[in-house]
């Protein structure tokens, strides 16, 4: 049976998008459970310092979002990995569809996911600054004024959210990887882990730091934003040109 | 590397396959995946206790720091080596009263004056001798104490003065009453202290100072002075 009826790729897409905002959404039960956790780890505080001389004794408790945020990525990596396979894929033949509005709903679906990551990231660490103030009773944060409160909130979920989506478009081309052969489920983190202990104990560790300091050693916002962009379009573009390769319901 | 360097790792590896495996239940679409109800009433609340716990930091960002006037360390380096200064040259008096931590002013009749510490305990506290120009039998310690910081915060007021105490010939110093002081503090999350130029990724800084102090005497004019080893006296000229 042929059908007359033409779908354009927007409306194509409106529709996956929407689906999968709804059937998805237990990926967001997961974000709240790995979030509660982190918040847990965190009460313990990330550091301490002491100083003591004849008369003063002092100890600082360090207490910050930094386990959320790196956490939140994990889950990042983790949904991207998951819609990659094949219980997800084959959600999308329920639809008119081809291999690009399948990507792309799956890219705007992960963008909406690293936003409310990034956001909800950045709120928690006001759960963790009521439980510690009520818990110990003192608390100093670093910014007390309104304003630049505020302005640290938008910067934190802006960059947060740039964060989870690279480590998005990596689960993404990890999970492609597999999905095209099951060998990548063991070379990927054989290549990965193994690489960083061969390079460290082979005594090349500025190119481990360089690595990891290219985006998180950044200090200009907006090279920031460009590496983070450029380095998570090169990822999905690979990956949408390896899912091209792959047959229909592979 | 030890077993117990391995557990974050091993911690994260655990959370992993955790959330990786309950979300892949939903894809198959199993019983045990959670209702679209339920997820929703989760995620409500979850938001609805970020919220309010955001309408709640206002009212206690810096409770009970309030009193803690700024007090940034290289300002108080330079009251230090002032205060020092000018005791050595004799010139306490041009000090601000302010530094005045404490004043005792003893009756003494004894040709001589030992000076020393309870238990032989190493006083931190530089003590600085003037001689009067006359012999009024009266001995006057003044203690000064330039500000204590943690953090660029002044902690001064909750620090103690030192102690001394006149008995017989014997004047003795001991350093002050411990003051133990315990601070939390919140620190922007690495992808907001990347950008501000401020320690990142699990990384901390902290400043102390715990400021200068000395102990100024005017003792009479020819009362002879023993210094114990334990303790460092610098006469004025």
């Amino acid at each position: 049976m042929m059908s007359l009826t033409t779908v354009s790729l927007t409306a194509t897409l409106k529709k996956q998008y929407s689906y999968k905002l709804r059937a998805y959404n237990q990926v967001f039960w997961n974000l709240v459970f790995l979030q509660l956790l982190a918040v847990l780890f965190s009460l313990n505080g990330v550091g301490m310092m002491g100083s003591s001389s004849e008369s003063i004794e002092v100890t600082i408790h360090y207490y910050s979002a930094d386990f959320v945020v790196f956490f939140t990525m994990i889950w990042g990596l983790i949904i991207a990995i998951i819609i990659t396979t094949k219980a997800y894929r084959n959600d999308d033949f329920t639809f008119v569809t081809n291999r690009l509005s399948h990507n792309l709903s799956n890219l705007l679906f992960l963008l909406t996911a690293c936003l409310i990551g990034g956001l909800t990231a950045m709120l928690s660490a006001n759960v963790i600054k009521v439980i510690t103030y009520f818990f110990d009773g003192q608390l100093i944060v670093d910014s007390t004024s309104l304003t630049s409160a505020l302005g640290e909130f938008i910067l934190g979920t802006f960059t947060t959210s740039l964060y989870i989506f690279l480590c998005c478009a990596l689960g993404y081309i990890v999970g492609t990887l597999v999905q095209i052969h099951k060998v990548f489920v063991v070379l990927v983190p054989v290549l990965f882990f193994g690489g960083l202990f061969l390079l460290g104990v082979s005594g090349n560790e500025t190119i481990v730091t360089n690595f990891f300091g290219f985006i998180f050693k950044e200090s200009s916002i907006l090279l920031f934003m460009i590496k983070v962009m450029v380095t998570s379009g090169l990822l999905f573009a690979s990956a949408f040109l390896l899912s091209n390769r792959m047959e229909v319901k592979q | 590397m030890t077993i117990l360097s391995l557990l974050p790792i091993l911690i994260i590896l655990i959370i992993v396959i955790i959330a990786a495996k309950s979300m892949k239940k939903t894809a198959n679409n199993q019983v045990r995946s959670m209702s679209v109800k339920w997820v929703r009433r989760i995620f409500g609340a979850y938001i609805s206790l970020l919220l309010i716990c955001t309408l709640v930091v206002p009212f206690i960002n810096g409770n009970g720091w309030d009193d803690l006037k700024k007090a940034p360390v290289k300002d108080l380096e330079k009251e230090g080596i002032a205060l020092v200064n000018a005791a050595a040259a004799g010139k306490i008096d041009s000090i601000d009263r302010k530094f005045i931590e404490k004043k005792w002013d003893f009756d003494f009749r004894e040709q001589k004056l030992t000076v020393g510490s309870k238990n032989n305990e190493f006083i931190s506290t530089q003590i600085f001798v003037e001689r009067k120009k006359t012999n009024d039998q009266k001995i006057e310690a003044v203690s000064y104490k330039t500000r204590s910081s943690v953090n660029d915060l002044d902690v001064t007021q909750l620090t103690n003065p030192i102690r001394l105490k006149l008995a017989a010939n014997t004047l003795t110093i001991n350093n002050p009453k411990k003051a133990v002081l315990e601070f939390n503090t919140f620190n922007h999350v690495f992808s907001v202290s990347q950008f501000t130029g401020e320690p990142t990724l699990f990384a901390h800084h902290s400043s102390f100072s715990k400021g200068q102090s000395i102990l100024y005497l005017r003792i009479p004019k020819d009362l002879k002075l023993i210094n114990k080893p334990d303790v460092n006296i610098q006469f004025v000229e």
